[in-house]
């Protein structure tokens, strides 16, 4: 873990982006403009995943800081056998998933990002409640299909990272995606 | 290849996830199959489909507040952990307890009673004195029970006098 007080600042490779492996590394040193660099890298994508998995912005980035402070606990052990994306997105997906169950059913999504009809014009408000429609479908797959649905689709993950980050094999992804798109076709059938 | 196999693979066939042999016979099948070219162009449609949702990104200074949360945590850890390399008492905790435990009686007992030790074995609540009887709850100002500590207290009380 990272001193906290007294973090120690690693020289930057002259001249050359450090990869996300090398940030960590420093990070596990105690380098925290190092961790703050690889935050800024992949903030965007883990509230955005996190945002896809619960529905809810402010649940959203709690988990997005939860999974981020993790990786920096574990920093110090981390061996790069995967891209760190992949590792983090499996921290993040696990994060989600937990208080996803933990969840009561009063707890109902948060949609302040998705804004009221009020004076829009109609198309503007076609475009917003179709978004909505999406994005209701995706929250009602089970969770796995929805993970390894915004793993693939939104974030851009190969099979096999998506594997890696779900702690399963790739066939398992396939079938996952597939069963996925399959039920999202017939729920959004007179959207398509 | 069949056209069920076909449909089954028509997702990781879009995603890039077959294997270059599979993902040719795919193709081929394709070319000849209306059917299943229509099928490919409803994953698309819905790819795009999915687009649509929403999206979230970080808040402008999100990476800040991770990392000051991530120095705030590893401050109290850091405290955390002088306070356990503090040395031991000697001396166990449940006895620490009960010294602590037998101290309030004696205080409560010593508060609650005003006046001479005789007095207060008065027994009743009456026998409490003045303002601080106004003020102490009721529970307080029961009978002393033989053989209780307030009993074993007032004695000490009445030798010390």
């Amino acid at each position: 873990m990272l001193s906290g007080v007294e973090p120690e600042r690693m020289p930057q490779a002259e001249g050359r982006l450090r990869s996300d492996e090398e940030l960590m590394s420093a990070a596990g040193r105690g380098d925290m403009d190092a961790f703050e660099e690889l935050v800024l890298r992949h903030q965007d994508g883990a509230v955005g995943v996190a945002f896809r998995l619960l529905s809810d912005e402010h649940g959203a980035r709690d988990a997005a800081q939860e999974a981020f402070l993790r990786v920096l606990e574990s920093a110090p052990r981390y061996r790069p056998t995967a891209s760190f994306r992949t590792y983090l997105y499996r921290v993040l997906t696990r994060i989600c998933i937990d208080r996803y169950r933990k969840r009561s059913p009063e707890d109902h999504p948060d949609l302040s990002t998705v804004e009221d009809g009020g004076e829009a014009p109609p198309e503007v408000m076609l475009r917003r409640e179709r978004a909505e429609r999406v994005r209701g479908a995706v929250e009602e797959l089970p969770m796995r299909q929805r993970v390894a649905l915004v793993l693939q689709h939104y974030e851009g993950l190969s099979y096999e990272e998506i594997a890696e980050a779900m702690h399963c094999s790739v066939r398992a992804v396939d079938s996952l995606l597939a069963r996925a798109r399959r039920e999202l076709r017939e729920r959004l059938r007179d959207l398509l | 290849m069949k056209c069920k196999k076909v449909q089954e693979k028509l997702s990781a066939y879009l995603d890039g996830g077959l294997p270059p042999g599979a993902r040719s016979r795919v193709s081929q099948h394709l070319e000849g199959c209306p059917r299943c070219a229509e099928e490919l162009d409803g994953h698309r449609a819905l790819g795009k489909l999915l687009d649509a949702a929403p999206a979230v990104a970080a808040p402008d200074g999100f990476a800040r507040s991770v990392c000051r949360e991530a120095v705030r945590r590893a401050q109290v850890g850091e405290r955390r952990r002088k306070v356990h390399l503090l040395p031991r008492s000697p001396v166990p905790v449940l006895m620490r307890v009960a010294a602590m435990l037998a101290v309030a009686v004696g205080l409560v007992s010593g508060g609650v009673i005003s006046g001479s030790a005789a007095q207060a074995r008065g027994v009743q609540a009456g026998v409490v004195s003045g303002e601080l009887a106004d003020e102490l709850p009721v529970s307080l100002l029961s009978v002393v029970t033989p053989g209780s500590v307030t009993e074993a207290y007032l004695d000490w009380v009445e030798q010390v006098q």
